[in-house]
């Protein structure tokens, strides 16, 4: 009898600090800035999760991952899109590594992983795989609690030695390391605590790669949870690893997807897991917490990830998609290792196949479905044992007989140690009538020949299914066939699986992974040894009887097969589809490319990578080196005429990176590295209105090809139509009240389109909302004295400026001409006075309209309350003054404007800090414009 | 040594008899569940079993008990017989009697049942 207990992970605090930045998206976030850090920066290890929180060390927001060292004022982690970030939220890093997929990343054409891991060399000189052990619990016995650990079956993917050991242990107080250079050193525990084991492997190659597990010690006055009933405790093959699950009293607070251990009173790790789900009993009598810890096969199972494929190469591996003698092992440690971040966090385990493969692809799917469908191709199955090593592992009974004899006989179990009943199916007839295998076998220089077999023969057994297996990676013929023996051999299993019931305090070595024999005489059935496909705990907490349920399966051997037959030449080339002599070598077909994202990286904190821009005269330009200190300029107007160039106007784009642009009369559109093409123009418009003119233009920034524009159908300002559509062209819809009497301006917030105008001569202006398709005019309403928005004068530049690239909160009316400036909720609903200055067209702000740029005359100002306060910005000796723009993204502004009053230079300058210090990004665009009046209009940066 | 003891801690027993209370008779069982095995034998599993009757205790008797056992179960240390008739000291859970007959400032049928027995090592 024992007692079980539970240890629930409370990750001691690394670091705190506070968003520091504002936020125009919460989408593919991969860094944040942040500022007011407390603890030592230096202790916040990659992998290491962060609380996001609406207070002090709350995680209401969510969690993150550190994705890698952070600087003193940027926290870098894993993309995501799920929180709703802010600025001021409480960042708390904690000393918690848990499970995480690292998503794949696809920009202009590279792949990185983990957002930023460009490929160099990672596949032709792996990092290390640390095998440490897992998670260990112990009470303090006569005030140490030690540990014999070991990391001496760290290996190197492909081969290779490693070459140095490091260990570490934190918090350091309390703890001590016998040798921190062997592989299998002691730990000596004396205070109760838990405490971060680490073990940095370095290998022959100097790859360096670091596992960290934890160990909890306990003693009277820090005690485990030990109120608790365990409900079930289970490891199958069939799921992957172990669950377990029981209900805590009362309501303690259970850290979600939090590392959980069960252990034993003789500081055995029985399970460990982490939180999956939890359900509260409220009861006044006795509130309770049922909760389920669910092993990483499940967690990983929860993962979405992209299509992943890999490639044998024959040369040295170039790209994230090419390996050198490509085995399962390798292709799973990639996906373990690059992929997510289950190398750092748990054993993977190599089962040393050598088969190679010319490649093994996976398509889009959890990680643990993309580990299943590579060891699929050698009849294998990822398994992960009770404190978490991963393995693919093929069954006991598909493993040749030649290979079994290292696998380990856990227990005879005796009659006196099982349950008196036992049923079991005993089969008198074939299950499987014939097995046809097939597959292929090539070597490292991706020859290869195919191979058939055929167990027991051609003749199929009485009765049976015919089981038909193919893609199989293979040695030789003589591997297919015993294979095929094989896999006969275990579907005509005479015993069916059969359910061992323990006595107490039997078979509690028995795990769904390593391989395993047990062994057992039943009488009349089946005599002899068995693999174990899954275990069940079970735990009488007033008995304190811990007790084990086996499922198993008799071992079996391999039936004959012979050599089977390839299929028949292909009937019009003659060309065998297979065959053991092949002429040429065998041909696989290529890899599929990595997927496109649905849309291109967004833009993010930090120097953008792309930029586009129109000037007067010049047209169109854009680089892609933006963030380079000297840009290099293309231009974008080979399929423009110079008048259409002279006369650009709207210039727009989603966030997918998808640009339109137009003048009164044409739009094109194209996207990053294409040349922008004709949208629409006379030949579209011209039968609905020779006299037409388009008063605007606009993006839905969400939609990978949605663009709304303002076309007058009447005359060329009467009966202005929203037209909707994409590069397939565009629909007229609904049409605005009142006429078109001055600029316009169109934005999309919120699903919606909102639209200003002067709809009355010279009077009024109207601020309309539309909905997304164009059909339904939602909201109206009149600016000026006596209308809904008193406020708001700006006719006749009606048009807006949206917060934000993409659009925010609000948009700008600036009053050109007059000290009139105001502010317009994105709803088109409620307006705000904000400043009477002369603001000229350049005006940006941030999504949430609170820090604004401007210029007033040659003096350009900025606000940092929404526009109720203004400064100068100092440093402005760069600004020509009207009609320069600013574009924002949080702190980044870039501007383009012209370098002085007589519109000589264009000039391009970007800033990260709300204009305080300003970066030159001319670059060479100056070169392309030897003449005068350059006047650099709209300009948008991205990544 | 034979003398029935119990208290909060095992260098703390005290006799029953100076709380009031006569030998009580006492049973014990060194399992507390058990499985039919295959050949033919029946396994005990389990913790050992423990219990104290009395067929009535004095009021006075019962509020002293009371005192070890304040809710429906406590921790308590207790000096017991085994199924030999040896005496042994145990860490036990003892469950208090979830109906009490009282007549004439007595309580019948009292019966303390004790669980989860770990035997200890006696005190020197």
């Amino acid at each position: 009898m024992t007692r079980l207990y539970l240890a629930l992970h409370t990750p001691r605090v690394i670091y705190t600090a506070r968003v520091n930045q504002a936020f125009y998206t919460t989408d593919l976030l991969a860094q944040v800035k942040y500022d007011g850090g407390s603890g030592t920066l230096a202790d916040v290890l990659p992998g290491m999760t962060v609380y996001i929180g609406s207070s002090a060390g709350a995680y209401d927001r969510g969690f993150c991952r550190v994705r890698k060292t952070p600087t003193s004022n940027t926290l870098y982690i894993g993309e995501t899109s799920e929180i709703a970030w802010a600025d001021n939220l409480y960042l708390t890093v904690v000393d918690e590594f848990r499970p995480w997929q690292k998503a794949a990343r696809i920009s202009d054409g590279v792949i990185y992983m983990d957002y930023d891991v460009a490929y160099s060399d990672q596949h032709l000189y792996p990092d290390p795989v640390v095998v440490m052990g897992g998670q260990r619990a112990a009470w303090l016995t006569n005030g140490s609690a030690v540990f014999n650990v070991s990391a001496a079956g760290s290996w190197v993917p492909g081969g290779g030695s490693v070459y140095s050991y490091l260990w570490s242990v934190a918090p350091e107080a309390g703890a001590s390391i016998s040798n921190t250079g062997v592989a299998a050193p002691t730990v000596t525990i004396t205070q109760a605590g838990t405490y971060r084991l680490g073990c940095r492997v370095m290998s022959l190659n100097g790859r360096i790669h670091t596992g960290y597990r934890y160990i909890f010690v306990f003693d009277a006055n820090h005690p485990p949870v030990e109120n608790f009933s365990l409900e079930a405790c289970v490891g199958e093959v069939d799921s992957g690893g172990w669950q377990f699950s029981g209900q805590i009293k009362g309501l303690p607070t259970l850290l979600p997807g939090g590392l959980t251990v069960l252990f034993d009173e003789s500081n055995t790790v029985r399970a460990s897991g982490y939180l999956a789900a939890e359900t509260l009993t409220l009861d006044p009598e006795q509130d309770a917490v049922n909760f389920e810890a669910r092993g990483l096969h499940w967690q990983l199972a929860q993962m979405p990830n992209f299509p992943t494929g890999i490639e044998q190469s024959v040369g040295t591996p170039a790209n994230w998609t090419e390996m050198q003698s490509l085995t399962v092992d390798k292709a799973a440690w990639h996906l373990l290792h690059w992929r997510s971040n289950l190398t750092q966090i748990a054993d993977y385990i190599s089962n040393g196949d050598a088969r190679l493969a010319a490649s093994l692809e996976a398509p889009a799917g959890s990680l643990w479905a993309q580990l299943a469908a590579y060891a699929e191709s050698i009849l294998a199955a990822p398994v992960c044992d009770h404190n978490q090593a991963v393995r693919v592992q093929i069954p006991l009974n598909l493993t040749p007989v030649a290979n079994r004899s290292g696998i380990t006989t856990v227990q005879t179990v005796t009659a006196a140690q099982r349950a008196k009943t036992l049923k079991a199916e005993h089969r008198r007839l074939a299950q499987a009538a014939q097995v046809d295998l097939s597959g292929v076998s090539v070597d490292a220089a991706n020859q290869g020949a195919a191979y058939f077999a055929l167990a027991n023969g051609r003749v199929p057994k009485r009765v049976g299914s015919l089981d038909r297996r193919e893609r199989l990676l293979l040695g030789a013929q003589t591997q297919a066939n015993e294979l095929a023996g094989l896999l006969l051999a275990r579907a005509n299993n005479p015993v069916g699986e059969f359910t061992l019931e323990l006595a107490e305090g039997q078979g509690l070595g028995f795990d769904i992974a390593p391989l395993q024999y047990g062994q057992v005489d039943l009488p009349g059935l089946y005599s002899g040894k068995f693999a174990v496909l899954g275990v069940e705990v079970h735990y009488n907490p007033h008995s304190g009887a811990l007790s084990v349920t086996l499922r198993a399966e008799a071992e079996t051997g391999v039936e004959q097969a012979v050599d089977g037959d390839a299929p028949p030449p292909d009937p019009e080339t003659g060309v065998a589809a297979a065959d053991h002599n092949l002429p040429e070598p065998f041909k696989f077909p290529p890899l599929p490319a990595f997927p496109p994202l649905p849309l291109p990286p967004l833009p993010t904190s930090g120097q953008p990578r792309y930029a586009i821009l129109f000037t007067d005269n010049y047209g169109l330009w854009w680089t892609d080196k933006f963030s380079e200190a000297s840009p290099r300029w293309k231009s974008l107007n080979a399929n423009f005429t110079q008048a259409e160039l002279a006369n650009l106007l709207y210039l727009t784009c989603n966030r997918g990176g998808r640009f339109y642009c137009g003048n009164t009369k044409r739009i094109w559109s194209w996207s990053i590295g294409e040349a922008p093409r004709l949208l629409a123009g006379e030949e579209f418009f011209n039968p609905l209105n020779s006299s037409y003119v388009i008063w605007g233009l606009a993006a839905n920034p969400y939609a990978s090809d949605s663009v709304a524009a303002l076309v007058s159908t009447s005359g060329d300002r009467s009966a202005v139509k929203i037209f909707t559509g994409g590069i397939g062209g565009l629909q007229p819809k609904g049409v605005l009240d009142g006429a078109m009497w001055g600029s316009a301006g169109i934005s999309y917030a919120g699903g919606k389109w909102l639209i200003t105008y002067p709809g009355t001569i010279l009077v009024n202006f109207y601020s309309a909302r539309w909905s997304l398709d164009g059909n339904t005019r939602e909201f109206i309403g009149q600016g000026g004295a006596g209308g809904l928005l008193p406020n708001l004068y700006a006719n006749p530049n009606a048009g807006h400026i949206a917060a934000g690239r993409f659009g925010g909160d609000v948009v700008f009316l600036p009053y050109i001409g007059t000290s009139r400036n105001s502010k317009l909720a994105a709803n088109g609903e409620t307006e705000t006075y904000i400043a009477a200055l002369n603001f000229d067209a350049c005006i940006a702000a941030d999504p949430t309209g609170t820090y604004i740029m401007a210029a007033y005359g040659n003096t350009p100002k900025r606000s940092n309350d929404g526009g109720v306060t203004w400064g100068n910005i100092s440093n402005n000796a760069w600004w020509g003054g009207a009609n320069g723009w600013v574009k924002q993204d949080t702190f980044i502004w870039a501007t383009a404007a012209y370098e002085d009053p007589s519109y000589r230079a264009a000039a391009i300058r970007y800033t990260e800090d709300f204009g305080a210090t300003w970066s030159d990004k001319t670059g060479d665009l100056l070169s392309y414009m030897p003449g005068e009046n350059i006047l650099a209009r709209k300009i948008i940066v991205f990544d | 040594m034979n003398d029935f003891q119990i208290g909060t801690s095992q260098a703390g027993m005290v006799t029953l008899k100076s709380l009031g209370l006569v030998e009580p008779l006492s049973e014990y069982q060194a399992y507390s569940q058990a499985i039919d095995t295959a050949d033919g034998a029946q396994q005990g599993e389990g913790w050992p079993l423990a219990s104290w009757r009395w067929a009535f205790i004095t009021l006075g008797a019962r509020y002293s008990l009371k005192t070890y056992c304040p809710g429906r179960s406590a921790l308590v240390y207790i000096r017991t017989l085994d199924d030999t008739k040896t005496a042994i000291d145990a860490r036990a859970i003892v469950i208090w009697p979830e109906k009490e007959t009282r007549s004439a400032s007595k309580v019948l049928e009292f019966t303390l049942q004790f669980r989860i027995l770990e035997i200890l090592e006696p005190l020197e």
